[in-house]
């Protein structure tokens, strides 16, 4: 029993961090602010699922199930942050729109040296 | 213990909310805002794919989750390059 309230506490807290970052996906006024909420939806959202799906095949004695999702919980942990630096540096270079309100852009200082 | 019901209503509300995202596909403004919608698309397809392979209690799913989040950081990463100039 005490295994299933931890299950279903991960999943409630990987539910209410994708519902956030999808609100901001669509809210969000800028490409760059919408990066940033993307990976709170992939990073936050994503880990404790499959925290709770390792749990659970652990719990139940079916030790693949947990294995391949601690697998799949480190395969997304090393990649999502390569995928975002990719995206960015993209998005940056191809001058998407930046918001004027609370503009620093120190990249772009960087790059005309 | 049984919890098929968890993951089935886990799934379900984890589905309705990438549907959410196709609006971000369709309209985005630029070409980075629609793969960073697609991307969080794919990621989530995967977890709903590790939680059809808890809920059937075979593991054969969640490699194909493990694939589809693959396919979905290699394309992302290819497009991202073609929109740096690099390729």
């Amino acid at each position: 029993m005490i295994a299933r309230i931890i299950i279903d506490l991960l999943f409630a807290v990987g539910i209410f961090f994708i519902f956030s970052g999808i609100v901001g996906m669509i809210r969000m006024p800028d490409t760059f602010c919408r990066l940033q909420s993307s990976t709170n939806i992939i990073t936050m959202g994503g880990l404790p699922i499959l925290l709770g799906a390792a749990i659970y095949g652990f719990y139940i004695g079916n030790t693949i199930i947990g294995v391949k999702s601690l697998v799949i919980a480190l395969f997304i942990l090393l990649t999502n942050p390569a995928a975002s630096h990719a995206m960015t540096k993209a998005a940056y270079l191809s001058k998407a729109d930046m918001i004027n309100k609370d503009k620093c852009d120190d990249y772009g200082r960087d790059i005309d040296e | 213990m049984d919890m098929s019901m968890d993951f089935i209503v886990v799934g379900i509300i984890i589905s309705l909310l990438s549907i959410v995202l196709i609006y971000r596909v369709a309209k985005g403004p630029h070409v980075i805002d629609r793969i960073v919608a697609a991307d969080s698309i794919d990621v989530i397809i995967g977890l709903v794919m590790v939680l059809y392979g808890c809920y059937e209690e075979r593991s054969l799913f969640l490699d194909l989750g493990l694939i589809v989040s693959l396919l979905g950081f290699i394309g992302t990463i290819l497009v991202s390059k073609y929109m740096e100039g690099d390729i």
